[in-house]
């Protein structure tokens, strides 16, 4: 499994701490099973959505759409497999869609590393700490924006295969394309992440 | 996982993919996750996170009051009364006193509606509406102008008679599908674009035929009921083809300079350069004739001959008076041909 796999609170299955979700009660909407739905996927999604996003505000207004196709397509939701992939695939899709806007596109234009023409000789003085097991606040900023400096479809997959854990032909059947081409990507976008954190001297 | 990871990462990439694996997970806005639970687990999600584009895009709300007016909250989600042990049932007003705690600031994207696919489709017929409109336009041959006439008389164009001594009001009704009828005393020549010319001599009565297109379908037909044509092609006829009906015969051309001559017996076909394709064909000469017999070529310097009464088509050397004309026409008028091309 590659990189960290899924974050807190996550899990596609119940493990042993997490009780099974109900899904049949999902499906019907019964409050508590959403309750218990959303706390056992929120953080997961939440994550997901910020790494691809960048962007605190972007992330909660996907995250409103996500929850709100969540509980429109609960009754589609299949009761015998791990709702994970389903709830990912739609943050995906949302995610997707919200690149495609117009607004968001001005946005991500607008609000690039370039407006901070600072910014780089910051990053280049942060000193690597391999001490640490986590990455300090400012030098995890620079790793996510590392991820924001790439373009959305390599972003896609490196967090689907970094924070998921997904496998190639898992993230292909979210983006509609064949294993081989994901993992191309996702072998660039490695690349392209390598040259950026080491010209910001992590 | 049995999948293999990219064969050539490199040191750099390493790296980040270290990088990657110890960042902390971002957590979300404590206020924000409880209050987008609260909604979601209430269903009031649908009507709360922006109404319009919602019922817009995806229909209509499924649950409460689709009176009730949105809170203009903040991405939709607005908090909620405490006390309001119903929240599919909340009361529109007052709106709750935000928290002391300073939110960030509001972000609205603005959403354009995405491209559905009827509109898709209907872009696309117009796109495809367009391009054959341009394409059908820009593929029409070049029109017919009158280059010379000699002679007295009146030219019969549908009928109406033109003074011969007029070619300003004669090339007015040069165009394609006019059946004009010379008088024994008059000839004409016209051409269009570097394509074609023709001169048209005393007697012979035929209908303009369109001049081939440009780009596809360069295909065009001629029907000749009597007198005599000579035809010569340009530069820019190469890839077209001319189809000239008379009485009797059908002539297929593709690049070639020749004389037509409708006689009472049957029609001559003879061919300076090149080579054309003479079979004889029904009675009738328009677009309803059908062509019958097997087609005979007739190589340059020779004639075919079909006759009217049906007899075997006959293959001879070509008249020595129309050679000359022949010739001298195709020297005066494809130099004018070429020229329309340099244009």
């Amino acid at each position: 499994m590659p990189g960290v796999g899924p974050t807190a609170g996550s899990g596609a299955s119940a493990s042993p701490e997490q009780p099974p979700l109900d899904l049949e009660a999902v499906r019907a909407r019964d409050p508590g099973a959403l309750a218990a739905l959303f706390e056992r996927y929120f953080d997961r999604l939440y994550a997901m959505v910020y790494r691809m996003l960048g962007d605190r505000g972007a992330a909660e207004e996907a995250l409103q759409e996500i929850f709100l196709k969540v509980h429109r397509g609960a009754s589609s939701l299949d009761p015998g497999r791990d709702p994970g992939p389903w709830l990912i695939t739609i943050a995906a899709n949302t995610v997707r869609d919200l690149w495609r806007s117009s607004a968001y596109r001005f946005e991500r234009a607008s609000s690039s590393l370039d407006a901070d023409p600072g910014y780089t000789e910051k990053l280049a003085s942060s000193a690597p700490d391999p001490e640490h097991d986590t990455l300090t606040a400012e030098r995890s900023e620079i790793v996510q924006r590392a991820i924001q400096s790439l373009k959305p479809s390599f972003r896609e997959v490196v967090v689907l295969r970094e924070y998921e854990g997904m496998s190639y032909d898992e993230i292909a059947a979210i983006t509609g394309e064949n294993a081989t081409a994901v993992r191309k990507r996702y072998s660039r976008a490695l690349d392209e992440l390598g040259r950026y954190v080491t010209k910001a001297g992590l | 996982m049995t999948e293999r990871e990219p064969d050539d990462i490199s040191a750099e990439a390493r790296r980040a993919r270290e990088l990657l694996a110890r960042m902390e997970a971002p957590r979300a806005d404590r206020e924000f996750r409880a209050r987008l639970k609260q909604e979601f687990v209430a269903g009031s999600l649908i009507e709360n996170a922006r109404a319009p584009e919602r019922s817009r895009t995806v229909g209509r709300p499924r649950t409460a009051e689709p009176s009730r007016a949105p809170e203009p909250s903040r991405g939709g989600i607005g908090p909620v009364p405490e006390d309001e042990p119903d929240l599919l049932h909340r009361r529109p007003a007052p709106r709750p006193v935000r928290p002391a705690r300073p939110a960030p600031p509001p972000r609205r994207l603005l959403r354009f509606p995405k491209p559905t696919r009827p509109r898709f489709v209907a872009v696309l017929a117009a796109a495809a509406a367009i391009a054959v409109a341009v394409g059908i336009l820009g593929n029409r041959g070049a029109e017919w102008k009158v280059i010379q006439v000699t002679g007295t008389g009146m030219v019969q164009a549908d009928g109406e008679p033109i003074p011969i001594e007029r070619p300003d009001l004669l090339a007015e009704r040069v165009h394609p599908g006019v059946e004009l009828v010379l008088p024994a005393t008059a000839s004409m020549e016209i051409t269009a674009g570097s394509d074609l010319a023709m001169e048209i001599l005393p007697g012979t009565r035929f209908t303009i035929p369109p001049s081939p297109p440009r780009w596809f379908l360069r295909r065009a037909e001629l029907y000749a009921r009597g007198g005599e044509l000579r035809l010569t092609t340009g530069p820019t006829f190469y890839g077209a083809h001319l189809e000239v009906h008379t009485p009797e015969a059908m002539v297929k051309v593709n690049g070639t300079t020749l004389a037509v001559i409708m006689e009472p017996t049957g029609t001559c076909v003879c061919v300076l350069e090149g080579e054309v394709m003479v079979g004889a064909r029904g009675e009738a000469s328009g677009p309803e004739g059908s062509g019958g017999g097997a087609m005979m070529p007739i190589p340059a310097g020779h004639r075919g001959y079909i006759f009217r009464d049906g007899r075997t088509p006959e293959r001879a050397d070509i008249r020595p008076e129309e050679l000359t004309s022949l010739a001298r026409f195709r020297a005066l008028r494809y130099a004018l041909l070429e020229e329309g091309t340099r244009k």
